[in-house]
């Protein structure tokens, strides 16, 4: 079959979302697998294939979504129910819309340096903590499976280390 | 007006400080969040932070008993909803501020009456987004209708709405664009979504009827 020519092909809008929490940056193709189910459960499989929408970019905490022209808010709309994928707890906050990548590529900030790193304990059980910026702070249970994450500040951690 | 996010639950019920839910509140444009099972309140990073007290109750009867128990001190008390007599029951007693879990409820649970009692008392009937995100199918759909019922009935009757997050983590709380994109789903409109935000504020500061002093 012969592609469709330039002219005549649809326009299209690409939407940047951040990945939260920090650190975690899901797999294009199983973000793409999630929201089509998304897409598929809100809007009908009519309404999944209007919006033809496709995972373009993922990295350093960001992805870049394709969708058709006019359906910006549909696919917003199916970004906010993504809350994880394989055990692994996540959401998708839209950022920006635009009509080419490398606009949305640009807004990209440069991920952080990673932070202060440590150990702490916290209600009987071992954490390690890393600061994520000036102010958040992330506990990861130490183990081999099932760990706790928990989400603290920096005041929280001051207080707990006050306290020991 | 601050806009609020009518409950959330923080360490230990989920896995986020009160201080980290404020502070991601404020990077999602709320100016007040509402803590449930929660002693701490205060303000934290510019956001009022309020003590929630959620009341699960088998009874009337059993929910005064609650009421006296653990609803001392707190900002708002919000109770979960049950069939019809009991939302009645508990509207029109006035002790609450929010009554919460509609979608749980049977679809004639919450009536015109308990409408209009909710009118005329100013308790305020949430709308849970954890219930539409985090279920699927069949009891979405059922979620989406009892809004979309609610939301009727709202505007015939004129009682407020609160949303909620429900977040017991914090990438499960929403921004305020995000909730208006959610809640289009039931045809609420952006302005009404942003009314309901405001609602926690004017429980907490009712409007009063005008005195007319005479000289």
């Amino acid at each position: 079959m012969k592609p469709v020519p330039p002219t005549m092909r649809e326009k299209k809008r690409y939407l940047l979302a951040r990945v939260v929490p920090h650190g975690i940056t899901p797999d294009g193709k199983s973000v793409y697998y999630l929201l089509q189910e998304t897409l598929g459960g809100l809007f009908g499989d009519a309404g999944a294939a209007e919006i033809n929408m496709s995972v373009v970019y993922s990295e350093g905490g960001y992805i870049i979504v394709k969708c058709r022209r006019g359906m910006e808010k549909c696919l917003e709309t199916a970004l906010s129910f993504v809350t994880g994928d394989a055990g692994v707890v996540f959401a998708l906050r839209p950022v920006l819309v635009s009509g080419t990548i490398a606009a949305l590529k640009r807004r990209i900030p440069e991920s952080p340096s990673p932070g202060e790193e440590g150990d702490i304990t916290f209600g009987g059980e071992e954490f390690e903590y890393l600061f994520r910026s000036q102010e958040k702070v992330d506990l990861h249970q130490k183990g081999i499976k099932h760990q706790k994450i928990l989400y603290f500040t920096r005041e929280d951690i001051e207080e707990i280390l006050c306290s020991q | 007006m601050l806009y609020s996010d009518a409950c959330v639950y923080p360490y230990p019920s989920g896995d986020t400080t009160v201080r980290r839910l404020a502070l991601e509140a404020r990077y999602l444009g709320y100016g007040c969040i509402v803590c449930a099972d929660c002693e701490t309140s205060g303000e934290f990073y510019g956001v009022r932070v309020l003590r929630g007290c959620l009341i699960r109750s088998s009874g009337f009867n059993d929910f005064r008993k609650i009421l006296k128990k653990e609803c001392r001190g707190s900002d708002i008390v919000a109770a979960y909803a049950g069939d019809a007599s009991f939302n009645r029951s508990v509207i029109s007693s006035k002790k609450i501020n929010i009554l919460k879990g509609t979608e749980r409820c049977d679809r004639r649970a919450f009536d015109d009456v308990s409408a209009r009692y909710a009118s005329e008392k100013d308790v305020a009937v949430d709308i849970d987004l954890s219930a539409i995100i985090g279920k699927s199918g069949y009891l979405r759909q059922k979620a989406l209708t009892t809004y979309g019922d609610i939301l009727k009935f709202s505007r015939k009757y004129g009682f407020m709405l609160t949303i909620s997050s429900g977040a017991r983590s914090y990438p499960e709380m929403k921004g305020v664009r995000e909730v208006e994109n959610i809640c289009s789903l039931f045809g609420m409109t952006p302005d009404e979504v942003r009314c309901a935000l405001t609602s926690v504020e004017k429980i907490l500061n009712p409007q009063q009827n005008v005195e007319v002093i005479s000289p």
